[in-house]
């Protein structure tokens, strides 16, 4: 019988990482129909197969994540968009174009990719997971999380500046907040040496 | 005294990279990556909950049937050798009882396959018995 500890395992299991696992998807699809309906699928999946998991339910999901999104890509046209509210096509039209054109490159970036970036990249960016998190999932040291998330974060930035140039960014509020923080890094950083 | 939200968050994206000259750049690419990751709507994430609640509901419920069927399964499973007892002894009985009367006296009358023999005058136009035929009239 599903127990209630199952249960409450699996609802705090799609609390904590249900964001992030549909943030990924959609990175990597482009679509939020489709990115919802892969979502969707992978926590059914998680709710049918939960007795499958043996060692850390992340590392667990991502598998099922991996899985998944692979297999769009393998057989596009078979999975069915969920009923869903229309694109808010109010919005202002240069502000879509720059986010799509954003989400499109940040898509080909991720897929290009090595497995194990890839993975990390999810759990760090994500998932917002610390690299003690990362490595007990993944049976690696922290430091080497730290080195890999890294080298995979270099890889990042020249795949997604070398074909198209500087990284055209929407001015969104929350994106220009981290950028004054980095600019008061810069000071703090100055005044520091 | 607690760090901003985004300092934090600098430091949470950039723990453990080993130093590098550019590392500054590196972690503005990094903060502005993250920031910039899409997101599903709220509306989608809750119909995706819902649907996670109703498979786990349904799985519930199904695994509620199962198990009451076991349990009625072992209830009634200590009463199997009573029950298979009891058609034996009913099997047993209806075999005496009818196969007994079968052998009684009770039988119905043979059907007799003989031919029967009459002898009679026919009969003449002027009404008259004509002298008994030789011929016998089988019936």
């Amino acid at each position: 019988m599903l127990d209630d500890d199952r249960r409450q395992k699996i609802e705090r299991l799609y609390r904590r990482y249900g964001k992030g696992v549909g943030s990924f998807v959609l990175a990597r699809v482009g679509d939020p129909h489709l990115a919802e309906s892969i979502t969707a699928g992978i926590f059914l999946l998680v709710v049918r197969r939960f007795a499958q998991c043996r060692g850390s339910p992340v590392a667990w999901l991502w598998s099922i994540v991996r899985t998944e999104v692979a297999r769009y890509f393998r057989d596009r046209h078979e999975v069915a968009p969920l009923d869903v509210e229309p694109t808010d096509y109010s919005a202002d039209p240069r502000r879509l174009a720059e986010r799509s054109e954003t989400d499109a490159r940040m898509g080909n970036a991720l897929q290009r990719l090595s497995d194990e970036q890839q993975t990390l990249v999810y759990m760090k960016f994500f998932l917002d997971m610390p690299n003690t998190d990362i490595a007990e999932a993944l049976g690696m040291t922290p430091s080497n999380v730290g080195v890999v998330v890294h080298r995979a974060v270099k890889r990042l930035r020249e795949l997604m500046t070398r074909d198209n140039g500087p990284v055209l960014l929407p001015q969104r509020p929350e994106a220009r907040e981290p950028a004054e923080v980095l600019n008061r890094g810069t000071n703090h950083a100055a005044a520091a040496l | 005294m607690p760090l901003p939200r985004s300092e934090r968050e600098i430091e949470l994206l950039t723990e453990g990279w080993p130093g590098e000259p550019d590392d500054f750049e590196l972690a503005a690419f990094a903060v502005t990556f993250r920031a910039d990751r899409p997101e599903l709507s709220a509306p989608a994430l809750d119909r995706i909950a819902a649907k996670v609640e109703g498979e786990l509901d349904r799985l519930e419920r199904s695994a509620a049937r199962r198990s009451a069927l076991r349990a009625t399964v072992l209830r009634f499973r200590r009463f199997a050798p009573i029950a298979a007892a009891a058609v034996v002894a009913l099997a047993v009985g209806a075999w005496i009882h009818f196969g007994a009367g079968s052998r009684g006296g009770n039988q119905t009358a043979p059907v007799r396959n003989v031919p029967v023999i009459h002898s009679q005058p026919a009969p003449t136009p002027d009404g008259a018995a004509s002298p008994a035929s030789s011929k016998p009239i089988v019936n």
